[in-house]
Parts: C-alpha cells; structure tokens; sequence
C-alpha cells in the first residue's frame, strides 16, 4: 500500500539539512500507524511524501500503484484523490460553508448531481455530527468541529489511505478522543490510517504499530499489542 | 448542475468576494471599451458617407473619332469583360451632343460651331466591391487607355485620391485604437485576475493538495474574464447606442454599428478577456506547482 526504500529528503534552502535519512518503510493496508516524535522530527516530511508534496532526493516512496519514480506531474491529482488528508490546522475553505467544503471534493471528481451530493455530504455530516451545522462557515465552529468538519472532507471520497498531521494539535481531550475515534471506525472499515503525533498516549490508545522518528531516522518501529490497543 | 454551470458560480462567488476590485476592473473595462466602441461608431458612419461617394466613382473613356462601329463593339466586350467593371455605358457623338444642348438650355451647338466637336465615349461604372478597393479606378484607366481605339480616359483623380488617403487613415486609426483597447484590457484583467488568484492562494493550495487538477483551479479564473469582458462590452455598447440617439438629434442619418460588429466586438472583448486570465493565471499556478514539475523532469 505504502512503501519507502531508503528515502532521503532535504529540506529547502540553503543549509541543505536532511529532513529524512535512509527511511525505509512498509505499511500494508488496514493498518492504523502512528508516527511519534518531537517537532522537526521530520513527521510531516514523511506525510508529505506520500502525498507527494514532496518528493525524494534518494530513494523511493510507492504509493497504491503509483511510484515516486515514475509518476508524472498530471497523475498527482489522481493520487491525491486517493488519498483524505486532515490538518493540525484543519485547513478548511474559509469562504466555504461546511457543507459546500465536503461538497467541494465530490464536485471536482465529477459527482455534480445536487441530490447525488446531498445524500453522500449529509450521510457524511451526520457521521461526524455536524448536519445541524452544515452551513455554517469554518470561523463559526469550534477547533473540535472544524477538525470533524475536515475528517469528512477528506473521507467524503472514500479514500483508502488517511493521513492526520498532529490532528489533535488544536484540540481539548475530548475533541481529540473524538477525533480519533472517527479516524479509528475509517480503520475498521479497511482504510489504511497513518497520523502524525509527539503524543505517546494517544498512539498508545490507537495504534497498531507505532514508528518513532528522531531527526530523520526511525529509531523504533513497533507493533501495539491488541490489548493495548483497544484499551 | 452541469460541470460549467459549477464553474460560472466559483467564477460569480470570486467576483462577489471581492466586489470592489471587480467594480474598478469592470468600470476600467467599460471605459476601454467605450472609447472602442465611440472610434468604431465613428468609423462606420465616416465608412458610410465614403460608400456613397464611392458608387460615384467610373471612368469616362473617350474614343476616336473615326472608330468603326464594330471596334466600338469589340472595346464595349473588352471592358464589360473586366472584373471591377459594373456596368458600361456607350454615348455616340450625336447622343454626346444632344446631351450638351439639352445642359446649355437648347442652344444649336453645331450651328455655331459648323461641327458636332464631340467624341463619341463610354461611361463604365464599377462594381460595389471594386469601387471600395483603393487603386482599382486608376489602375483600370491606365490599362483601357491603351487600348487601340481610345483617346483618353478621364476620371475624378485628385478627389478619389484623398477619398482613398482618407479611408486608409480611418482604417489605421481604427486598428490602433483596437489595439490599444486590447492591450489595456489584457493590462486590467491580467491584474485583476492575478490579485484574485493570490487573494485566493491558501484555497489553491488546499484544492490542490484534496487533488484538484489545474484544469479545474484555473477555469473559474478563466471565465471570470470572460464575464468581466462580457460585461464591460454590453455595457460600453449600451453606452454608444445612448451616444448615437443623442447624435442623431442634431446629425440625422447617425447609423448604429450593425450587429455582426457588435456580436464581433462582444465576442472580441471575451476572447481577450479569457486570453488575458490565461495570461494571468498560468503563471501563478506553474509558481504553485513548481515542484509537481519536479517530478516530471
């Protein structure tokens, strides 16, 4: 599903740091991974490879039946597609209500027909219990609702990989088990979920395998056992 | 709703957003076009006047006197054979003279002179399309002058000349002011478009990372010209009809432009429109999509 061989990155500019060393990586479908460490670790360079945001100096990041190598500039939306990704900092349409920003999603892969949507964004809504909400604008929700909001956009089209960059950054406890209570049933129900996160318990609560990464290298790569895991 | 329908909205809500900018670029717009359309109204009823004077434009080709009668008809077949030539006219020398006593009121003109002085000629007129051409006229006389049989060939030079100097100014500051029109409408829209874009940059990016192609980014930018222009050219023609019922009260005769030009120019100005928002919005996008490019290479 996902695959890193011996992937180096570097950052831009001028130091020409690395932000990655030699990872090299296999998540197979269904699995919910977690990705720990300090900031600058290099978690988010690793989430941006898959989705090819970025792409490697060394090595090779495959992803679905698409390869880091091979793939061409046109093919990344196809990918992307593919792909939900939700933000620490949700990274809604601002100028968007909730449910034209799910919408939003669909209509770009063609799926225009207004009931046709209607159906698939309030199914969605109801989900992640923003329907009474629908129309409201991203500043008139709290971080908890955005951050729904923004799991539902990037469900809406069924991807089979999930990407959370520290998704519960912004968020109180209650939020954040909410909200990981969401991208855990989008496990169960068979998509492979990576997030990004410097906190231990929750990936403690959630994983089923926890990779931890120190300045741009894996230093710990392990599988949760199922009791720890649906604690 | 139809994926253009989706499209003209995004386009709309752009516009909405940022309904100052689009006020100013829409009155830019407008003012341009106006000015076109003022200089083009202008045109087309100086054009008008010139047609008029231009179906005046013939020769007249005097003969010989001693032309037999079938040269006359053979000179009467070369000329009606030309292209440019509508219609020939022959006029013997007692057609001549009865024509010049009936002008000088029925005085005997062969009495007083012992002879009929009169040549006999042909009157050619050209065709509607030959007569707009400039040079046709001269041409024309230069080649039946030689013609064995003809004496010489007369026409209204110095005037036709100016008429024709006159009409090709008209056209040259037609074109020009074309084209500086379009050249301050790609000016505004490009940075018109380009302010909305950037305004709009964090939403790009966004579209861009849920898999928006840039196909899909840039068509509301498109057809945001495309409105602004359509606009702006209603706008600008309503404001030269307004113009031309207000001339038409001291200058009776004042012609609107026909529609083909209006369809032209409505149709010209969104052409340049969507032209001047590729202009505008490619660059931006290859900006933001510079290291998908990377992949690529």
């Amino acid at each position: 599903m996902i695959g890193f061989d011996h992937v180096w990155l570097r950052y831009a500019g001028p130091s020409r740091e690395h932000a990655l060393e030699n990872v090299s990586l296999e998540i197979p479908t269904g699995e919910m991974l977690f990705v720990l460490g300090p900031s600058g670790a290099g978690k988010t360079s690793l989430l941006r490879l898959v989705t090819m945001e970025e792409m490697p100096a060394k090595g090779r990041v495959r992803v679905l039946e698409y390869d880091s190598f091979r793939i061409r500039g046109r093919e990344l939306p196809y990918l992307r597609r593919r792909i939900g990704v939700v933000y620490q900092e949700f990274r809604l349409l601002r100028d968007k209500t909730v449910f034209e920003n799910i919408a939003y999603v669909l209509r770009m892969t063609g799926v225009l027909e207004v009931p046709t949507l209607q159906r698939i964004v309030l199914r969605l809504l109801t989900q992640v219990s923003l329907y009474q909400k629908r129309n409201h604008f991203p500043d008139q929700l709290s971080g908890g609702e955005q951050q729904r909001a923004a799991i539902a956009r990037a469900l809406v089209h069924e991807p089979r990989i999930v990407l959370a960059d520290e998704p519960t950054g912004n968020l109180d406890a209650a939020s954040a088990t909410e909200v990981l209570d969401h991208l855990r049933r989008v496990n169960l129900a068979g998509a492979t979920v990576v997030v990004a996160t410097h906190d231990e318990s929750l990936a403690a609560r959630y994983a089923s395998r926890t990779v931890v990464i120190e300045s741009g290298k894996i230093v710990r790569d392990e599988r949760a056992t199922r009791s720890a895991r649906y604690q | 709703m139809s994926r253009f329908r989706f499209f003209l909205s995004e386009a709309w809500e752009i516009m909405w957003r940022d309904r100052a900018g689009t006020m100013a670029s829409l009155t830019t717009l407008t003012a341009v076009l106006f000015l076109l359309a003022v200089v083009l109204l202008a045109g087309h009823n100086i054009r008008g006047q010139a047609q008029s004077l231009e179906s005046r434009k013939g020769l007249e080709v005097f003969l010989t006197d001693e032309v037999p009668p079938e040269r006359i008809a053979e000179l009467e077949k070369a000329f009606r054979s030309f292209g440019e030539v509508g219609d020939v006219r022959y006029r013997s020398r007692g057609d001549a003279l009865r024509e010049i006593e009936q002008d000088l009121g029925g005085i005997d003109v062969v009495g007083a002179m012992g002879e009929n002085p009169l040549s006999p000629s042909f009157q050619i007129s050209l065709t509607p399309q030959a007569a707009g051409r400039a040079g046709v006229l001269q041409q024309l006389a230069k080649e039946i002058g030689s013609y064995d049989g003809v004496d010489e060939v007369v026409y209204g030079g110095s005037w036709i000349e100016t008429l024709e100097r006159g009409l090709k100014n008209l056209y040259l500051a037609t074109a020009g002011a074309g084209i500086l029109a379009a050249v301050a409408v790609l000016l505004v829209l490009w940075n018109t478009v380009k302010l909305a874009f950037l305004r709009r940059r964090e939403a790009v990016r966004i579209l861009k990372i849920v898999g928006a192609t840039s196909g899909f980014i840039r068509t509301p930018y498109l057809l945001l010209g495309g409105i602004q222009t359509a606009f702006a050219a209603l706008l600008a023609l309503g404001l030269a009809a307004l113009l031309r019922l207000a001339l038409v009260q001291m200058m009776p005769g004042v012609r609107f432009l026909p529609l083909m030009w209006g369809a032209l120019f409505l149709g010209g100005a969104v052409l340049l429109g969507i032209m001047s928002s590729v202009a505008s919005v490619e660059p931006a996008l290859r900006n933001l999509e510079r290291r998908d490019e990377a992949v690529t290479s």
